[in-house]
């Protein structure tokens, strides 16, 4: 319950700013969405005094432990798009996804296990970029390497 | 028309051909279960290869290709509840309960049969019925297409039954969402925090991702403590027949969403997206067991991939017969037709009879042959995602992402969005908002904002601009179908409760 009405006052306030960047619009653009945010502040508005007077469901939690993986998950996603431009699209996954691989692994990961999850990737990467590349055509991010 | 059609089977059935066919098959499935790689994409890309093929094979080709790829969309929306294509959106309602129940293999043969059924039905309305249809189109101004988007929104209500309220939320989150970038009408730019890189808005493929893939490889993190991410059933006997008479038995759902998705296929802009909810929609509100939709029902699967593949000919109604794409890989398809020196239009079925009939009758065999096709490479991809464990299977996911979301405009801003949305997602989804009504509101949100401003401009010769929406009686129509969209599910509800108290006392007299 106390995470709807955060969210609800979230929702709020997110359509006030999408409002107040409505002001210097002409009509035809702006009537529409104007429309729409007064109909997402409404709803929001009832999500808010429904907080009050419903009994609350059961709370939405976030376990620590799971949250540590998907806080280092998402980390290195962002990092692996930052790096496409930069080790080029091959590299960059391969490594990418054998960190993750090694993260969500339930035990403790081995040399041969680490290379043999190199080795599958590789070869699954190039499919891909051979795929994307060379049969369709489709640029896909380069950098120092490829 | 019947001695076209003969002369039609002669172009088609040669080893060459189906060979063609079962290739572009092939290549449709895989591009529609790579999320992020749509039809249009598919059919777009692989046009150079047709350009040294005849114009009939290239459109058989092509034709093959579309066809596989709306299907193709069903298996990732099945296996790792992540719509292939925005035609599959609700494909994942149902078809990804199933199989975390365990029966991945019965959802993606519910899907085959389903769309060859869809497939079927829509190419039979492109031969047959394609004139007095495309009229139907014709029929739909600015006003109709706005009243088409309010009734879309509709539906919100049976796809968030449990929680009404934040279903419409979230509905409206993805509205706004879709109002990004320049806008329409009047071309001013909204809402961009001063990213030129908004400017285009959000990609609709970019979203869906995010709001799909995303949250579901970061569930599977939060699980990490399984091994694996569906579980695998006893693999039974005869299950391709048992599942074939169990999906033949449900006609009137069959029917109804082929028809569905013929209607909105033959509508410009419209869809598989939006024909995939419609006829889900339509199936929670004859069914007679309405709160069994969305735990992993049959009747789920086939409203969705019934819908979307009767699309397919429905959108090329208006294609032949008045030179209009219905649907975008339609567009791309029209581009075909003016390549190889065809301009579709009225006359196009005098001028090129056989090349459109043969073209008509491909569809139809590349539907029949979806079938085999599709069990062996769908059974394939059911096994190999079961027995893929997470840690290999949540990178995975995310690596299509990122691969899916670049490919769309080769850019790497889109994969920045796709995984903010995706996170955004994640906790929206932990807070009960389902990526559903958000998905439906990006869909609608374009369409809702074209019809409803130039609607308003139309109406400047009333004297009152808003009396535009009611003038029409298409609008009307579309009025009271919203209103009973919208009522439904809470009539429904109140009336179920009267019925099963209703039966208590009868039971207790």
């Amino acid at each position: 319950m106390k995470a709807d009405r955060i969210a609800s006052i979230i929702f709020v306030i997110t359509g006030l700013v999408f409002w107040s960047q409505t002001g210097e619009l002409q009509i035809n653009c702006s009537i529409f969405p104007r429309m729409l945010i007064i109909f997402m502040i409404l709803l929001s508005a009832v999500m808010l005094i429904q907080t009050f007077l419903i009994a609350p469901p059961k709370a939405v939690s976030f376990i620590p432990e799971s949250l540590k993986y998907i806080v280092t998950s998402t980390a290195v996603v962002f990092a692996w798009i930052y790096l496409l431009n930069i080790l080029g699209f091959i590299v960059s996954s391969v490594v990418c996804l054998t960190i993750l691989t090694i993260i969500l692994d339930l035990q403790k990961p081995t040399i041969v296990g680490t290379l043999l999850s190199i080795g599958i990737y590789t070869l699954m990467v190039v499919t891909f970029w051979l795929i994307f590349h060379s049969f369709l055509l489709v640029p896909l991010p380069t950098g120092h390497f490829i | 028309m019947f001695e076209a059609i003969a002369a039609s089977f002669s172009h088609i059935f040669t080893v060459k051909v189906i060979l063609m066919i079962i290739a572009g098959l092939f290549g449709g499935l895989m591009s529609g279960a790579l999320p992020g790689l749509t039809a249009t994409m598919a059919v777009a890309l692989l046009v150079p290869f047709t350009f040294t093929m005849n114009p009939t094979e290239g459109l058989i080709v092509l034709g093959a290709i579309y066809m596989a790829c709306i299907y193709g969309g069903s298996f990732s929306a099945i296996l790792v509840n992540t719509p292939g294509t925005p035609s599959s959106i609700g494909t994942t309602f149902d078809g990804y309960p199933m199989a975390k129940k365990g029966e991945g293999e019965r959802a993606i043969l519910t899907a085959t049969f389903s769309s060859a059924y869809g497939g079927v039905i829509g190419v039979i309305f492109l031969l047959f019925l394609s004139p007095p249809l495309a009229n139907v189109a014709l029929k739909f101004g600015p006003p109709e297409y706005f009243w088409m988007a309010v009734f879309g929104i509709t539906i919100i209500s049976s796809l968030a039954s449990k929680n009404i309220l934040k279903g419409f939320i979230g509905g409206a989150i993805g509205l706004l969402i879709s109002t990004i970038g320049i806008a329409p009408i009047g071309g001013d730019v909204r809402f961009t925090a001063g990213y030129p890189q908004l400017q285009g808005g959000i990609e609709l493929i970019v979203a869906l991702i995010g709001f799909f893939c995303i949250p579901e490889a970061l569930t599977m993190i939060s699980n990490r403590t399984q091994k694996f991410h569906l579980t695998e059933a006893e693999h039974k006997g005869g299950i391709i027949l048992k599942t074939f008479f169990d999906v033949m038995k449900r006609q009137g759902n069959l029917l109804r969403s082929s028809i569905v998705g013929t209607i909105v296929g033959i509508l410009p802009g419209a869809g598989g997206s939006v024909a995939n909810l419609v006829a889900y929609n339509e199936a929670i509100r004859v069914s007679k067991t309405p709160e069994k939709f969305g735990t992993g029902i049959a009747d789920g699967i086939i409203a969705t991939e019934a819908s979307n593949n009767a699309v397919v000919g429905g959108g090329m109604i208006p294609l032949v017969t008045l030179g209009i794409p219905g649907a975008p890989p339609d567009a791309v398809l029209y581009g075909v037709l003016l390549l190889h020196g065809l301009r579709p239009g009225p006359e196009l079925f005098t001028t090129h009879s056989e090349v459109v009939y043969t073209f008509i009758m491909s569809l139809f065999v590349a539907t029949i042959l979806m079938i085999p096709v599709g069990v062996i490479a769908g059974r394939l991809l059911h096994r190999t995602v079961v027995r893929l464990p997470i840690r290999f299977l949540a990178p995975i996911i995310f690596f299509l992402t990122i691969i899916g979301s670049y490919s769309i405009r080769n850019n790497v801003t889109d994969v920045y969005i796709m995984l903010t949305l995706g996170v955004i997602g994640y906790v929206l989804k932990r807070l009960d908002f389902h990526p559903g009504p958000i998905t439906l509101g990006l869909i609608l949100g374009p369409i809702g904002e074209m019809g409803f401003v130039q609607a308003l401009l139309m109406g400047q010769v009333l004297p009152n601009k808003w009396m535009i929406f009611f003038i029409h009686p298409l609008s009307w129509v579309l009025i009271v179908m919203s209103l009973l969209s919208l009522g439904w599910p809470l009539f429904m509800k109140r009336f179920s409760k009267r019925w099963e108290i209703k039966e208590m006392t009868t039971d207790e007299s």
